[in-house]
């Protein structure tokens, strides 16, 4: 197959590109101005934490080499049991940066033998925040943030259970 | 501590890690650099776009919108206008603290502004193609929608507590 051909392929196959596309050609037609300014804001977004991301990933080859299948299925498979499960919601509440950054290193962690479970629930417990909580506490009271952590970890472990109950364990990625 | 601290600490962490790496078994830490630049290269187009549609959402749904719808109507409508607004609302926690800190004391309904955070930072439809490419469709609808009503509940939970 030749380079150009595979390039065609690979390009016609981005199609949450494309769609963005057409969306911005929307936009720009509509409103130039506000466009330009999202792009703007969209790209300086994604310089800003391009450093985390490039930490993230060089994370996930480091785990998908170094971590053996047998360590993440008897810790984070179903072997692990409830320790596994809370061992989850801890990592989740001391996960920092944003979500979509986490999603690879919670996929190469999948395609080593950890359950749906543990997946769901560290993007449950990742919802804690602890280090925003004074911050929290600050715009919305004490009560607020206290009553809305305490309510995150205790339904992490649940939710977890049942987005696991709802997905096929044989599923790959 | 901003976006680039936070970068700066993990890559920080992971460069320590990595030259432990190298001093263990050069030749799998290089490995792994190879394995972490193609997961890297096939999931950046996706980013992009999704950073993309980020900078659109932030542009044309700017958060004196979202005042605006939150802090009016019926309490329940209130509630499920909260989760909504706060999946489809994408950025740090920190942008949703003022806003929810200013409806509240605008007199909306506790619950649904709990709601309203709770969606914001752990609900993703901007980010759900994504979500998806890494994890398959299944899973980040099943996720989003279950942590959707986990959000909801939880509001009405805390309008109790409160």
């Amino acid at each position: 197959m030749s380079r150009s051909v595979s390039i065609f392929r690979w390009v016609k196959q981005q199609r949450m590109l494309w769609f963005v596309g057409l969306i911005y050609l929307w936009a720009w037609i509509y409103a130039p101005q506000k466009a330009a300014t999202a792009l703007y804001t969209g790209l300086s977004l994604f310089f800003s934490v391009t450093i985390l991301i490039v930490a993230v990933f060089s994370l996930v080859g480091l785990i998908h080499v170094w971590i053996g299948r047998d360590v993440i299925a008897a810790v984070l498979g179903r072997e692990g049991g409830v320790k596994g499960l809370l061992i989850a919601v801890g990592c989740g509440a001391m996960l920092i940066g944003p979500a979509y950054v986490i999603f690879p290193l919670l996929m190469s962690l999948r395609r080593l033998g950890a359950r749906w479970a543990v997946i769901a629930i560290v993007l449950a417990a990742y919802a804690l925040k602890p280090q925003m909580l004074p911050i929290e506490a600050e715009f919305l009271g004490l009560p607020f943030a206290v009553v809305r952590g305490g309510l995150t970890l205790l339904l992490a472990i649940p939710l977890g259970l049942a987005v696991e109950w709802f997905m096929p364990e044989d599923a790959t990625l | 501590m901003g976006i680039r601290g936070i970068g700066l600490t993990y890559l920080f962490l992971v460069g320590l890690a990595y030259i432990w790496a190298f001093k263990r078994d050069p030749q799998k830490a290089r490995d792994a650099i190879k394995s972490g630049t193609s997961s890297l290269l096939s999931l950046l187009p996706l980013l992009v776009a999704i950073f993309a549609l980020v900078g659109l959402f932030q542009e044309f749904l700017p958060p004196q919108l979202i005042e605006s719808v939150l802090g009016q109507g019926n309490r329940f409508v209130s509630l499920l206008v909260g989760g909504l607004i706060g999946a489809i609302s994408i950025g740090p926690p920190l942008a949703s603290y003022p806003i929810a800190g200013s409806l509240l004391s605008n007199g909306a309904w506790p619950p649904a502004v709990a709601a309203f955070i709770m969606s914001w930072i752990s609900v993703g439809v901007i980010t759900l193609p994504f979500e998806a490419k890494v994890f398959s469709w299944r899973f980040a609808l099943l996720r989003n929608g279950l942590t959707l009503g986990a959000a909801l509940f939880c509001g009405l939970l805390l309008g109790g507590f409160l």
